[in-house]
């Protein structure tokens, strides 16, 4: 039993990183990225070396052995506020692409499926939410429902509904014109098997790669969110408040509580697209041939 | 007395295209008996296939039936709901499809297919339900230990199978073959109807082989229709269809056929090609081709005759 588990996860890691395909190593780059910001996220506790939301040093100190990333206008550990912020990033990422995918997948699916009227309105209500630039409804939104974590998430998975939603409904058209759809049809399936047991296992592959790239959108506009004054409530660690709060002090040469801050946005945004764009490759060969 | 299974009377399938109304199915009517099989012959775009849906109420929009009866075991299937059409497809009438390398889940097992199919239609547990479909693996020969893979695991021919054994898999009366052979080849094909007979012999059902290829309905037909441009020409048992045919177009599509044994005789072919079904010719439908088209054949559409009591023949000739 012990030996067939790891026999086979050995296998997967082969499937993964033996191939010399560069989609591989994009796919594992992005992933060994997520990894160890998630393992950041869980230690935070063990590995901040202070409390991240209280005064332990002079304010601005730049980095040095004591603070390795020095300290902000009010004398927090930039390091500590960094690895706790990871906690709220990765939350609101999580939620925000699990509620457009749990909203989007299912209308796409309907709607591709059933046609008509239905379908017709659907589309238009998303082209509409589409048409809007993503961060200004996101603002509107945050701004009615005012500011906490599961708040800010929903008003991120409005924005990315659409692209759920689009992505599946094109593929429901194009599967359901399978034989195969037409032959369960033939031998006395109902719809909802038809849907569940035909079209949807067939359309599946491609949600993980919009989820992905949907987690690294997500990430840069919670940080606009933040920066905005439209994000959490003051004292928690969070990178884009982070960035609002340090930018006043660039033009004193302190560069250390953007800097670090805006490289963890940038190093996340990077491991989802790398993910992604890595797994769509993967998916998709013939994209591959293309390059 | 044999028990009439199926009686078509006066189909008329049109689809309602932009460019106007295709009249894929004109005017037809055919029967068949309990544990016969029907072939229907037509070149491409005859309306065979459309006959084959509209017994299955499967008719792709922009088509419908229009008017006319379908009379399964009694019940008149163009009256039913789309509820009640669910509980027979598959039970009651079956259909096994022409191209077989696309008409199963690419992401279903074999046996998640056939036990499904089961277990939707009958109170059966899954145990009872996988017994069945070995059975019926075994049926149209095919290994128990193969109820794991998938569809791209099986060739062609064993996917043919495989959907033979999906059509069965609720002992159907009637089961509709749309080119069941054609996408295969020659060796597979006489394979495929070769189980076909056989299976039909064992379970006593009824068969409506749809076929372009005279040869292949030949070979398994007690009665044969002749389509032509939506229309039965010509309908008879099948001894009579081959010894004495009397419509032109059976007759040339016989003569069509290549014999071994004049090894360096000419392809005997029909000239012309069918006719656009927006908008048929006048009269009989097809005059434009035919040997012996008289000036009567442009002008009126020739009726059925019955020159026995079940050949009926559309030609002047027989009037």
């Amino acid at each position: 039993m012990k030996y067939s588990v790891s026999k086979r996860i050995s296998s997967i890691t082969k499937r993964i990183f033996g191939r010399r395909g560069a989609e591989y190593y994009i796919a594992g780059t992005g992933a060994a990225i997520i990894a160890v910001v998630v393992l950041a996220a869980l230690l935070a506790p063990f590995i901040a070396p202070y409390n991240p939301i209280k005064t332990v040093g002079k304010p601005l100190t730049p980095p040095n052995s004591k603070y390795i990333m020095g300290t902000d206008s009010i004398g927090r550990d930039v390091y500590s506020r960094i690895l706790y912020g990871s906690r709220i990033a990765l939350t609101i990422i999580l939620l925000s692409a699990s509620f457009s995918l749990l909203v989007g997948v299912p209308l796409g699916l309907v709607s591709g499926y059933i046609g008509g009227t239905f379908d017709k309105l659907l589309v238009l209500l998303m082209d509409s939410i589409y048409a809007f630039p993503g961060l200004i409804l996101a603002i509107a939104i945050a701004h009615v429902l005012g500011p906490g974590v599961v708040n800010i998430a929903l008003s991120i998975a409005v924005i990315y509904i659409p692209t759920y939603f689009r992505m599946i409904r094109g593929e429901v058209l194009s599967v359901k014109e399978n034989l195969y759809v037409e032959a369960a049809r033939a031998i006395g399936a109902r719809d909802f098997e038809i849907l569940f047991r035909y079209i949807l296992p067939n359309v599946l592959p491609s949600i993980p790669v919009v989820f992905s790239l949907n987690a690294a959108d997500a990430i840069l506009v919670e940080a606009g969110l933040s920066f905005l004054g439209l994000g959490l409530p003051a004292p928690t660690p969070d990178w884009g408040f982070d960035l609002k709060n340090g930018h006043p002090y660039l033009p004193a040469k302190c560069w250390w509580p953007v800097t670090f801050p805006g490289l963890m946005v940038v190093l996340v945004t990077l491991g989802f697209s790398l993910l992604g764009e890595g797994i769509n490759e993967i998916l998709n060969p013939q994209l591959r041939e293309g390059r | 007395m044999e028990e009439r299974l199926l009686e078509i009377r006066n189909l008329k399938v049109y689809y309602f295209a932009r460019s106007g109304v295709v009249r894929a199915v004109d005017n037809v009517d055919l029967f068949m008996n309990k544990g016969e099989t029907l072939g229907v012959v037509g070149e491409s775009g005859s309306g065979k296939s459309t006959l084959g849906l509209s017994i299955l109420k499967l008719v792709p929009p922009p088509g419908r039936i229009v008017d006319g009866k379908i009379l399964f075991d009694g019940i008149d299937i163009t009256k039913l709901s789309e509820e009640e059409m669910v509980k027979i497809r598959g039970k009651r009438i079956s259909t096994v499809f022409q191209d077989p390398m696309t008409s199963l889940n690419p992401l279903m097992k074999i046996g998640d297919h056939l036990i499904e199919t089961i277990m939707v239609h009958e109170d059966v547990t899954r145990e009872e339900a996988k017994e069945r479909a070995l059975s019926l693996l075994d049926a149209v020969g095919i290994l128990p230990d193969r109820i794991n893979d998938y569809p791209h695991q099986f060739s062609g021919g064993m996917r043919q199978r495989v959907m033979i054994a999906l059509a069965l898999a609720l002992n159907p009366d009637l089961v509709i073959a749309d080119e069941p052979t054609t996408a295969l080849d020659v060796i597979i094909q006489a394979q495929i109807l070769e189980l076909m007979k056989r299976l039909k012999k064992r379970y006593n059902m009824g068969i409506i082989l749809i076929s372009h290829d005279i040869s292949v309905v030949s070979e398994i037909a007690d009665r044969i229709a002749l389509m032509y441009a939506g229309q039965v020409v010509e309908f008879a048992d099948a001894i009579s269809i081959f010894e004495k045919h009397l419509h032109p177009y059976t007759e040339a599509l016989l003569r069509a056929i290549p014999n071994i044994e004049l090894a360096d005789q000419e392809l005997v072919y029909i000239p012309g090609s069918p006719p656009d079904l927006t908008n048929p010719p006048k009269g009989c439908r097809f005059y434009p081709r035919c040997p012996y088209a008289m000036d009567i054949c442009k002008r009126k559409e020739p009726p059925a005759i019955k020159v026995k009591p079940e050949h009926m023949v559309k030609c002047f000739k027989y009037q």
